[in-house]
Formats: structure tokens, sequence, C-alpha cells
């Protein structure tokens, strides 16, 4: 069960689901299948984080939520990123890409 | 901003919870569905990927509530549910969360009300701008043994041209006159003043103008300013009463003004407010009788004041002429000093020693409450000490089952508060109107905010003190006593029970012995011969005839005589006698030569009491004569002057009543001598708990001056079985119609009314005190109740075994009576050692009882002793008929 490495890195859960749901509105499950497919299985996200970071983003206003029937005609709620949210996503693709780079450079030079 | 829209999200949250936990249960199962679907398209059967899904979901609940105990308003709804838990187990046993409620709230809402009476009588501020700068002139004279001396006229001028510390200052003499005209002719309170008087209180009339100087001015046309009841009653508040004339004591004055609403002054309520006019080249240096208020300038402090005072004290012989017949250096002797102090010290006195005693004891009453609730409390968390136990391991934190604890307590706690204030709301208009109280400012009594800050505050503390007892006790359940199968009880469990009831019988022994103490003064003071008896057979009634009604003073006597003579035609009167004033309500001092003693020059005889009186006044208030005899009528009009004196006066000056026959005494050097005719027995004039003054009555026609001296303000004591009956009354007023029209009959009381006047500040706090220590000790009683009670319960595994292996029933018996008595001893012994300290606090509401009077101790214990002992019998008893089968079969 302990595979190790595929918790999201603490603090950028928000940036991944802002990032995912940037492309078209999506449900939960959506949201967390992307996030597997494309890390290619790294990140694996728990569902009870998931849905607390949603309400989270939904309250500070930086995604809204609306209910509609999924393609399997499932009643869902899609959630679609916002102008606050979109702005919040650059920032924080900004910051992250910054710090990557420099951790990458320091653990060049360590190497 | 992103604060406020998570505080205003989380509040809709918080009303939405149900909606909200619905959708977020959708949401959840959707995912769910939506994963399994996806497993299935990866090739699992239908139930493995069910099974997967779950697996790797965990429980729908538990994301819920990962999801909702992300936010802060999730810690609200769960203090909420506890709460309504709390709530709900109070509410499964009613009659234990009635109980406990009524103790409570009668502690809280006794310390509540005597906080609200002692804030509006202590603590707020007389009702005039800036009142910390309002002082009363007071003075002292030493030299003739006077210890408090009011104003006088020409202190008044001095202080008014020559003190610096004072903004403003004015006279004030409260009376009463007497208004005639269209209406009937009344008597009414009316409040004589310099005309700074308003100024210096800083009250504006609501209508029309203040006093100005001119209207002290003795050759201007009389003014009058009304009070506004007066103005409703009489002239149905119409503005056009300005500038109308009222016949106030025969002449004419006109009206400028009128009072604001609710305007009263030293708790007096006044209709009339007249300037006095004094007439500065007329005023003498000594005739010390008018009361004086001052504003101080800011920041000038009570000492500063009385050091300027006494430097001005020093101008007055300079300004003033001394009066005819007094010694030259009659001033200087009597050493008159400034005694200056708060305006509402002098109107509180010194009611609040007895208010701080009854507040404390209230207190002492809130804290037996708790200690008995907080025992209760113990009791029931130790009925529940299976469940805390099985609860704490199934994981509840410590910090859980605490605040659940404190919880209860807080709920009895400020249930109690709320239902005290509610008693407390109820009682304190009551306790007003009811005329039982006779305190300054009593009109003035209401429930503040600062009553409701302290209720809340005090029921906070009492429920701290309620839950902390069974938090520290139970919060932290061991796992070995989980199973409740003791046979005996556990030793640490005891103590605490033990502790609260050694305190609660200690407090109550504190309370038990105050009361004695109180019941043992008031007492005494009924016991004090007052100098008069039967008053409820003595009627008393004002009559004033204004120099402008009747100009002549012969006339005057006539009216009385007349007056007299008409009264005591009336049916089952038996004596009428005429008197300057009623016993217990005289103020009048002079001083008393005495012939051949002190009427050397240069010597000042002391200042006696006196008053003037008709033939007849020992008879009529039932007191007698210790040597000599009464006036007669004969003597107020023909022969030399003659005096009657009271019979320490007697033995003072003459060494005893017989002695004094014959001598001869003058009250100024310009007086004649009046010769001593009799001796009265001793009058207890200045109130039960003084000694009574030396008086000398003089006749009420007074020949001993140049001038004829008889007294226009008289009040007239009739004895008569039917003293007090509103026919009596009515048949006394038609009868003085009938003799003069224009004089009316005022200040109707009986002797008997002013001697409980006299007894009811001591009455009531012992009423008070009696009552608390009275629902002390029963409270104290239903704690050694309960714990002995407690006890045998536990141990009835304990008793069955004691039983069965031979023990005597009366052994068992013994046990626990032992166990009673013993703390009710040590809690009454810490009592005792805690009275002796508090009961000082008290000594001055004490009277010819000493704090450790040992009648007072000795009735407390025993009281407290028979109590504990049935307490602890009553269940002890039980103990004795546990059949031992039963008690050991019993689980």
């Amino acid at each position: 069960m302990d595979e190790p490495g595929t918790d999201v890195i603490q603090g950028t859960l928000d940036m991944l689901i802002l990032k995912t749901l940037s492309l078209e509105p999506m449900h939960g499950f959506g949201v967390a299948q992307r996030i597997e497919q494309v890390s290619r299985g790294v990140f694996k996200v728990n569902p009870g984080s998931l849905l607390t970071a949603f309400q989270r983003l939904e309250r500070v206003g930086e995604i809204e939520a609306e209910w509609r029937r999924s393609p399997n005609a499932r009643r869902a709620k899609y959630y679609s990123l916002t102008r606050l949210g979109r702005k919040r996503l650059d920032a924080e693709t900004a910051d992250w890409t910054r710090r990557v780079s420099a951790i990458t450079r320091l653990l060049r030079t360590e190497g | 901003m992103r604060l406020w829209t998570q505080f205003t999200r989380g509040i809709r949250s918080l009303f939405r919870r149900e909606a909200e936990g619905a959708l977020l249960d959708e949401e959840a199962a959707h995912y769910l569905a939506e994963l399994t679907s996806d497993l299935e398209s990866k090739g699992l059967r239908p139930d493995e990927a069910r099974r997967t899904a779950r697996m790797r979901m965990g429980s729908l609940a538990a994301v819920r509530e990962q999801v909702r105990d992300s936010f802060w308003e999730s810690a609200v709804a769960g203090f909420a549910s506890e709460c309504r838990q709390a709530l709900r187990r109070i509410g499964r046993s009613p009659g234990f969360a009635a109980t406990a409620v009524t103790m409570l709230a009668l502690g809280i809402g006794g310390t509540a009300a005597l906080f609200a009476v002692i804030e509006s009588v202590l603590l707020r501020p007389l009702p005039y701008p800036e009142p910390e700068r309002l002082v009363a002139l007071v003075h002292s004279a030493p030299g003739v043994n006077l210890d408090r001396l009011p104003m006088s006229q020409s202190f008044y001028f001095t202080y008014s041209e020559e003190a610096r510390v004072f903004e403003a200052l004015a006279l004030w003499n409260g009376n009463r006159a007497t208004v005639t005209g269209d209406l009937e002719a009344e008597e009414v309170p009316t409040l004589f003043v310099t005309h700074e008087f308003l100024r210096t209180l800083r009250v504006r009339p609501e209508v029309g103008r203040d006093f100005l100087a001119s209207d002290g001015n003795p050759g201007a046309e009389p003014t009058v300013l009304l009070s506004d009841g007066y103005w409703r009653q009489q002239f149905g508040a119409s503005n056009s009463v300005l500038g109308r004339r009222l016949t106030v004591n025969g002449r004419p004055h006109e009206v400028i003004g009128v009072l604001p609403r609710g305007f009263e002054f030293l708790d007096e309520k006044i209709s009339l407010v007249i300037p006095m006019r004094p007439r500065r080249e007329d005023v003498r240096l000594i005739g010390f009788g008018e009361g004086g208020i001052a504003r101080l300038k800011p920041g000038v402090t009570l000492s500063k004041a009385n050091a300027d005072m006494a430097r001005c004290i020093a101008f007055a012989p300079a300004k003033f002429p001394l009066n005819r017949g007094f010694a030259a250096n009659t001033f200087a002797d009597a050493r008159i000093a400034p005694k200056a102090r708060q305006l509402q010290d002098e109107l509180v006195g010194d009611a609040g020693q007895t208010l701080f005693a009854l507040l404390g004891a209230a207190v002492v009453l809130l804290l037996i409450a708790c200690a008995n609730v907080a025992n209760l409390l113990l009791v029931r968390a130790d009925g529940r000490q299976r469940e805390l136990a099985v609860r704490a391991a199934l994981g509840a934190g410590w910090g859980r089952l605490a605040r659940e604890l404190l919880l209860e307590a807080a709920f009895f706690g400020l249930m109690g508060g709320a239902v005290g204030v509610s008693l407390c709301a109820i009682a304190l208009p009551m306790l007003k109107t009811s005329g039982l109280v006779s305190l300054p400012r009593v009109s003035e009594i209401s429930m503040s905010a600062g009553t409701l800050g302290w209720m809340l505050a005090v029921s906070c503390v009492a429920s701290v003190l309620l839950g902390t007892i069974p938090v520290l006790r139970y919060a932290r359940p061991r796992m070995d006593n989980a199973s409740g199968r003791w046979t005996t009880e556990p030793k640490e469990r005891r103590h605490a029970h033990h502790a609260l009831v050694v305190a609660q019988v200690g407090l109550a022994t504190v309370l038990l012995i105050g009361a004695g103490l109180l019941i043992r003064t008031l007492e005494s003071l009924r016991n004090v011969d007052p100098g008069f008896s039967r008053p409820e057979t003595v009627q008393a009634v004002r009559i004033s005839v204004p120099s402008s009604h009747v100009a002549e003073q012969l006339k005057v006597l006539q009216l009385y005589e007349a007056v007299r003579g008409r009264f005591e035609s009336i049916g089952g009167v038996e004596t009428v006698s005429i008197t300057t004033s009623a016993p217990m309500q005289g103020r009048a001092n002079r001083p008393v030569f005495v012939e051949g003693q002190d009427s050397g020059p240069g010597r000042v005889p002391p200042v006696r009491h006196e008053r003037s009186v008709s033939p007849g006044f020992a008879d009529s208030i039932g007191s007698r004569m210790v040597a000599g005899r009464d006036f007669l009528w004969d003597e107020m009009r023909n022969g030399p002057p003659r005096v009657i004196v009271s019979e320490n006066l007697a033995r003072e000056v003459w060494g005893g009543p017989r002695e004094a026959i014959g001598r001869r005494i003058r009250p100024s050097l310009q007086h004649g001598w009046s010769e001593v005719i009799g001796v009265i027995a001793d009058l207890r004039d200045e109130g039960l708990r003084n000694e009574a003054p030396k008086i000398v009555y003089w006749p009420l026609q007074d020949r001993s001056g140049e001038r004829n001296e008889l007294p226009r303000n008289v009040d007239l004591l009739i004895r008569s079985p039917r003293a007090g009956s509103e026919f009596f009354v009515q048949e006394l007023r038609m009868a003085l119609r009938e003799i003069d029209p224009n004089v009316p009959l005022a200040n109707i009381r009986t002797l008997e009314s002013i001697h409980r006047k006299a007894l009811a500040r001591a009455e009531l706090s012992m009423a008070l005190l009696a009552i608390a220590s009275a629902v002390a000790l029963l409270l104290a009683f239903a704690g050694i109740y309960g714990v002995i009670a407690y006890s045998v319960s536990k141990r009835l595994r304990e008793i069955g075994i004691r039983l069965a292996l031979g023990s005597q029933p009366h052994e068992v018996v013994r046990v626990f009576l032992q166990r009673g008595v013993t703390l009710s001893l040590l809690g009454a012994g810490l009592g005792v050692v805690a009275a002796a300290g508090a009961t000082r606090l008290i000594q001055s509401l004490l009277f010819e009882v000493g704090a450790m009077d040992l009648a007072a101790y000795a009735v407390a214990l025993c009281g407290l002793a028979v109590a504990a002992t049935l307490a602890s019998w009553l269940p002890a008893r039980r103990a004795a008929a546990v059949n031992p089968i039963e008690s050991l079969r019993a689980e």
C-alpha cells in the first residue's frame, strides 16, 4: 500500500487543481484522474484532500461550481476557473518555476 | 477581504449545515461511482471494482468529516452539539436540575439584589453634574461638646466673602409651608434656600428662570419655584402659571419657574422652593440651624476646603456682632472647626456598613449553594463514571470529557443566574414600595447594566467553581475503576465530598452567628426604654400659624388652647399636649446657664437639648414626673417663669431630681431666671442607640426673655386608643377646621411609627440575615444528608458483610452518624474561627452586644448540632435496615 512518493507535494495541490481546471471545467474525479494521468502516476490524489481543496478554493472565489450531467448521465459538480483563479495560477506558476530552477541549480552544484 | 469571505461563508454554511452536508455526500458518492466505472473500464469485475474503489476512497463519512473539519465553523458546530447534549442530559433529570438551579438562583439573586441596592445607594453618583465637587458644609464645636454643628447665616456671608475654594455655596432649610388662597389651606414640603442654591447644584428650572441675586433681596417681592409634581397636580402643567401669585405662609409669592421632573434634594420630596432673604446687617454671629452646601472649585480637595474654611472662620467675629446675652468669648470657647464632607456621604450616612454586611452574607450563602450543587454534580459524575471510562477507552480526549462536565456546570450556573435575575427584578420593586426599607435614596434603587454585569460575573465564577471539582476528579478516569464494582468507597473520592460538607457547615456557622448577634441587638434595642410608653396610642399632628395669618402672639396662644380644648372633647381622647417637636424628632439646642454655677463672665455653659412644651407633655407621651410637678395652663400667661428639666440633667447639675426643684436656669445672660418646678424621666430623643440627651423643657410660652417667645410650628400629641385610625384623623381635621379653616393639619403619624423607624434598620438587617442563615442551615442540612445517604448507598455491600459477620445494626448506624457529626464539628470549628474575624466587621451594627457574645454563639452552635445530627441520623438509620443477603446478591 505504501508506495513512496505518490503524495502531492505539500502546498501544491491548489496549483495542480487550478492548472487542471484551466483547460476545461471538470468534476472532482476528472481532476484526480487528470493529475494522475499527466503526472504518469507519480501523484495520486486523496479524495478527502481534493474535496477539501475544492471547498476552500470555491470559498475564496478562485473556482466556481455548477451541477451538470456528466457524459455517463450522472449528476456531477463541475468546477471551473474564475478570473481570480487564473490570476492566482499565473502567480503560483511563476513562483513555482522560480523555486524549482533555484533548487535544481542548488542540487546540481551540490552533486 | 479573504478573512471576511471566510467568515461570511462560514456563517452561511453554519446555518445550512444539513443541505451542504447532503451536497458534499452527493459529490463524494459521484466520485466513488466514477472511480468504480473507471476501474471497471480497466477490466476489473464489477464487484471487484466496487471493492477496490471503496478501499481507495475510504468511508464516505470519513471523507465528509475530513472536508468539514478543515473549516473553522465545524468547531462552532461541534461546540453547539456539545451544548445540545449537555442540555439534553440536564433535561433528562428535571428534579436534579430544578434543585440545582433553585439553589444557585437564590444565591445569585440574593447577591444581585444587594449589589443593585449598593450600586444605587452608595456607588451611583448623585444626580447632579460633577457631583464629586459637591460638599455639605458641616462643623464641629468641641468646646461646647457638639460634634455636629450645621451652618449659620454669619458663616454663609463669611464664606461667600472670604473663601477661595468654593465655586458657589448656598444655605438651605427643609421645612413646611402653608399655602392658602383659591385652594384649600394645605401644608406642603418646602425648601427655603439662598438664591445660589440651584446654581450650586447646577440644576436649571425646566420652565421659567432660576433665582437671581435680586430674589434674595429682603425688599423685593417674594418669589417661588414649583416642583414638577406640584405644578402638574395644582396647575395642570399650564405654562400660564408663570407670574401668578401663590399665597405661601400668608404672603403672595410670584411663581417664576418650575423645577425639572424628579428633582429631589437629600431624599426629600419638595413642592416649593422659596428664597431665604437674610438681611446682612441683622445677622448675628451665632445661630447655627441652616444646612449648607457648596461646589468646590475644580481640583480642590476636602482637606484643602477644610483648611480654607478654618481660615475664614477666624474672620467671622469681626464681621458680625455677637448675639445679645452671650458672653464675649462664647464663640472662641466653642472652638468651631470645619468638617466638610462629600454631599453623597452626608446623604448615605452609615447605611454602607449595613449593606456591605448583608452583601457579605449573600455571598456566603452563594458559596454554600455552590458547594451543595458541586456535591450534587460530583454524585452525578460518579454515576457516569463507567460511561466516561468507556468513552475515554474508545478515544475521547480528556479535553472533550472535561469540556462536557464544565459545560454542564456552566449551564447550571447560567440558568441559576437567569432565574436569579428574574427573582431580583421582581423583588427589587417590591422592596422599594414595601416601605420596609429605611435607606437613603431608596427611590433611586434599580437594576443597572452594572448589576447585570455583576450577575453574569457571579454566574461564571459559580460555574467554574462548580465545574472544576468534578473535572479534576473525573476527566481522566482510570481503567481500574471502570468496572464500577466497589464494595467500599474509594478514599480519595470521599475527600472531595467531605471537604465540601465541611466548607458548607463552616459558612453556615458564620451566618448563624451573625444572625444571632443581630437578633440579640434587636432584642436589646427593643428593651431600651425610649422614655415614652404605649406609643401606639399617641397620635401626632403638626400645625403652623404664620404671623401673616395671626399676627398677635396672644391670639396664637388662644388658638392653641382652643384646639387643645376642642381635641380633648373628641370621644376617646385622654390627653392633648402641644410641643415644638414630637419625641425623637427634636433637634434644637441652646446653652443653659445655671444660677450660682457658671454664670461668671468668660465661661460658656454646655449646650443642651431643648423643646417647648405645654402642660400635659409627660402625660401624653406616657412618661412620668420624677420629682416636682407639671406646668399649669395658667402659668403660660401669668406668674414667674418656670421650667422643667430631664432627670439626667438634674443629676448632672444638681446631683439629683429632688435637689433640682427650686433651682433656676436661663438660656442666655439676656434672659431672666426660670425656676425648675419639675423633673421628667429621661427621653431617648436622639434615637435608641444613643444615650438619652439632657433636655430642658421650656414652657410653650416662654416669658423669661424680653419678648414673649411662642413657637408658631408645633406638634400636637393626642393620646387616645383610636390613634392611627382614618376616622380619628378625619375627626381631628374637622375639629381644627371649626376653630380656624386656614390652619391645615400636617405630618400625621403615630408615636409608634416614629419608634418603629428608630428600629427599622436593625429590624431589616436582622430579618435579612435571619432569612439568609435559615436558608444556609437548610442547605447545610441537605449537604450533610446527601453525603451520608450517598455513602450509605455506596457501601451497602460492606454493610451487608458486616451485618452478616455479626455487627449490631446500631453499631453500623453509629459509624455513619459519627462521620456526619465529625464533619459538622470540623466545619463548625472552622466556622467559629471565621466568625470571630467576620463579626468584627459588623461590630458597628451591634448594640449592647459584644462581637463575642456567648449566647449568640451558643444558640447558633446548638441549632447547628441539632441539624447536623438529624441530617446524619436520618440516612444512617437506613444502613441498619440493610438486609445482608439482598445487599450481597444485588449487583
